[in-house]
């Protein structure tokens, strides 16, 4: 039996009870009958039902959630986190905009989770005082989920979107938290800030670099996780920016952090180009690839990792020569065999962070 | 709710009659749409604003022009202000996914006793890359570049329009447009081919790198539909204050009536209300000043 994704679904649909068990999912409460139901039934339970505790049963106890900065352990953090981002937003609407999963055998599934959230902004959050308005922002949550919990997170979520909705700065924002990192790091044991973040940007510098790539890409129906491996590689590692034109749609729609939206090859090609010249060294790690069929094509979920010297102006303002480290997932829609959507999120009040000396 | 599959008119017809609950029976949750300022995201939001806007224009009628399944075209008259509007659809099985509303905005906002709206307009960015990638010094070509799935029917007519906008052709209207073509564009214009090439020259002399980016078509019987993206800078100072270098970004639609293999009737809008903010709201640029708020000396 197939697994139904979210094409033409509605959300009563969706939270209808959904039967007989449609996929083997081992370990899973009896209430869930394939992935996709798991992550869209317990995300509604969870938040928009306000039944916190459930994260109990469906955070593994030493649960590590990675976001760019830095990873928090544990369930009980994640409760808390839950709760304080409810008291600042309570209305919260997650609209679920894809579910884009994979199986990985003994460890379970991955589950690539887009939202868009609406909310109102009623509380303090991390943000600031309560303001009021009201916000839209993408969120990427990569789940890996084994026997009813979710055992390892990648959260991405458009920070510096949601702040521009808020009316605050993401750069003073930034700057505020990067002061206070150098505070940190100035006591840290041996005076190593984040180390993480250290061990992360050699992970992806240490990869050795392709070979010089011929101007060609895998079918990306037939070959998701080639195509994105590809891609990339061509793109990014090779700046080869005009492979651009083969694998994205003329009229391709591309959203990114910041509530950027971009149409086409000269906006999309744009985009890579002052990403690189950004950060000129950047070297670039395809972390993970997840793909599921859609009629008259396929969606994929490719979370990746850069690293790199923030040593040009491009986006980000004048060089400061600090190291930068983004984690980011990308969501593309293919139809026609290109893709026709990409919605790539990062943290770019976190990659900002980085650029004003913190973390 | 049960889904309910209903085609562009219908759906038209009841959104205008205060049917407000066609839009749970046929939008998916998730739906979002995107006019020439905004995009709003969740059934709930387009609910909202098709009450706000029926409040905005209590005595306003409807009148239907040309609709396929996934595309009205429609007359609103509120008093003496006639405006055209064009609803694209997009569906994923029974229900509405997203909507590409583009009306003639100027019209709408005189009507609504209105300046332009900005509050609801997309922030504005340092803009990105070319209006014509990778391209260099080559003319714009014969072909226009279009989507892999744009239908063979619409392919001739896309070709006439990149060379219209995108090589500047304007003389092709003569070639194209029959002598008593009708043609309707933005900001309440009218007129036949005469008026249609006074408005573009008026409008590439104002935005003379203009760039008509193809994104989708409907073709069946004698009718084309194109919506489009209108990429440009503002460098000529005719019609839009002093030039001020700044990228514009709107997104068009045109829908044409063919007999003979000419055209005899052309709706052309572009929501031109959505100029003038892009021309004069802030645009973000990240790290443009240092850490005590002066310049860096980077600003655009």
């Amino acid at each position: 039996m197939s697994v139904p994704g979210l094409h033409g679904r509605d959300i009563g649909d969706l939270l209808a009870p959904q039967g007989l068990r449609r996929q083997t999912i081992p370990g899973f409460d009896a209430d869930y009958s394939d992935i996709v139901d798991y992550i869209l039934r317990c995300t509604h339970r969870i938040w928009e039902g306000k039944d916190i505790g459930l994260i109990t049963s469906h955070y593994a106890a030493d649960v590590v959630i990675h976001t760019m900065a830095g990873p928090t352990h544990g369930v009980d953090a994640v409760i808390a986190n839950t709760a304080r981002t409810l008291a600042a937003f309570p209305d919260r609407l997650l609209i679920g905009e894809a579910v884009i999963w994979s199986d990985e055998g003994a460890d379970g599934f991955l589950s690539s989770h887009r939202i868009t959230s609406v909310a109102t902004n009623h509380g303090t959050s991390e943000f600031g005082p309560a303001t009021g308005r009201q916000v839209a922002f993408t969120t990427v949550a990569d789940c890996l989920c084994r026997e009813n919990c979710i055992v390892e997170e990648w959260l991405v979520r458009d920070n510096s979107g949601m702040a521009l909705d808020l009316g605050v700065d993401p750069v003073a924002m930034a700057r505020g938290q990067a002061a206070a990192d150098r505070v940190a790091a100035e006591r840290a044991p041996g005076g190593v800030p984040a180390p993480w973040r250290a061990a992360a940007m050699a992970r992806v510098r240490d990869l050795p670099l392709t070979a010089f790539p011929a101007r060609s890409l895998p079918n990306a129906d037939a070959e998701p996780a080639e195509f994105a491996v590809a891609l990339f590689d061509l793109v990014v590692s090779h700046r080869r920016f005009a492979a651009i034109h083969d694998a994205w749609s003329p009229a391709a729609h591309w959203q990114g952090p910041g509530g950027r939206r971009l149409f086409g090859h000269g906006e999309i090609t744009g985009w890579f180009i002052a990403l690189i010249a950004s950060f000129g060294d950047a070297r670039i790690s395809v972390d993970h690839v997840a793909a599921q069929p859609l009629p008259g094509g396929c969606e994929i979920a490719v979370r990746w990792s850069l690293a790199g010297t923030h040593d040009g102006h491009g986006l980000y303002g004048p060089p400061t020569g600090r190291p930068v480290w983004i984690m980011a997932v990308s969501h593309w829609r293919i139809e026609a065999g290109v893709i026709a959507r990409d919605v790539t999120i990062f943290d770019e009040i976190a990659l900002l962070r980085q650029i004003e000396g913190g973390l | 709710m049960t889904a309910v599959r209903i085609g562009a008119a219908t759906l038209e017809t009841q959104l205008r009659s205060g049917r407000f609950d066609v839009i749970t029976r046929t939008y998916l949750h998730r739906a979002t749409r995107e006019t020439g300022s905004a995009m709003l995201h969740g059934r709930d939001a387009l609910l909202a604003a098709a009450l706000a806007e029926a409040a905005a224009f209590p005595d306003a009628t409807t009148t239907l022009g040309y609709c396929a399944d996934d595309l009205s075209t429609f007359v609103r008259q509120q008093g003496d202000h006639r405006w055209r509007g064009h609803r694209w659809l997009a569906r994923e099985g029974d229900r509405i996914v997203h909507e590409t509303l583009v009306e003639d905005g100027q019209v709408r906002d005189l009507a609504a006793g209105r300046e332009a709206e900005t509050a609801g307009m997309a922030r504005l960015y340092q803009p990105l890359g070319e209006l014509r990638p990778g391209r260099g010094q080559f003319a714009a070509g014969e072909a226009a570049i279009v989507p892999p799935d744009w239908p063979a029917a619409a392919r001739a007519i896309a070709d006439v329009f990149h060379q219209i906008w995108n090589a500047k052709a304007i003389d092709l209207v003569e070639t194209f447009w029959h002598p008593d073509a009708e043609w309707h564009g933005p900001a309440g214009a009218s007129g036949g081919r005469a008026g249609l090439m006074r408005w573009l020259t008026a409008l590439f002399a104002a935005f003379p790198d203009a760039t008509l980016l193809f994104e989708r078509a409907i073709a069946h019987d004698n009718a084309v539909a194109l919506l489009w993206r209108l990429h440009a800078h503002h460098r000529g100072g005719q019609g839009f204050g002093p030039a001020t270098g700044r990228r514009i970004r709107l997104v068009g639609s045109s829908v044409l009536r063919i007999e003979g293999g000419l055209i005899v009737g052309d709706e052309t809008l572009l929501d031109m209300s959505a100029i003038a903010p892009q021309l004069t709201m802030p645009i973000i640029v990240w790290r443009a000043t240092n850490s005590e708020g002066l310049p860096d000396g980077n600003d655009p």
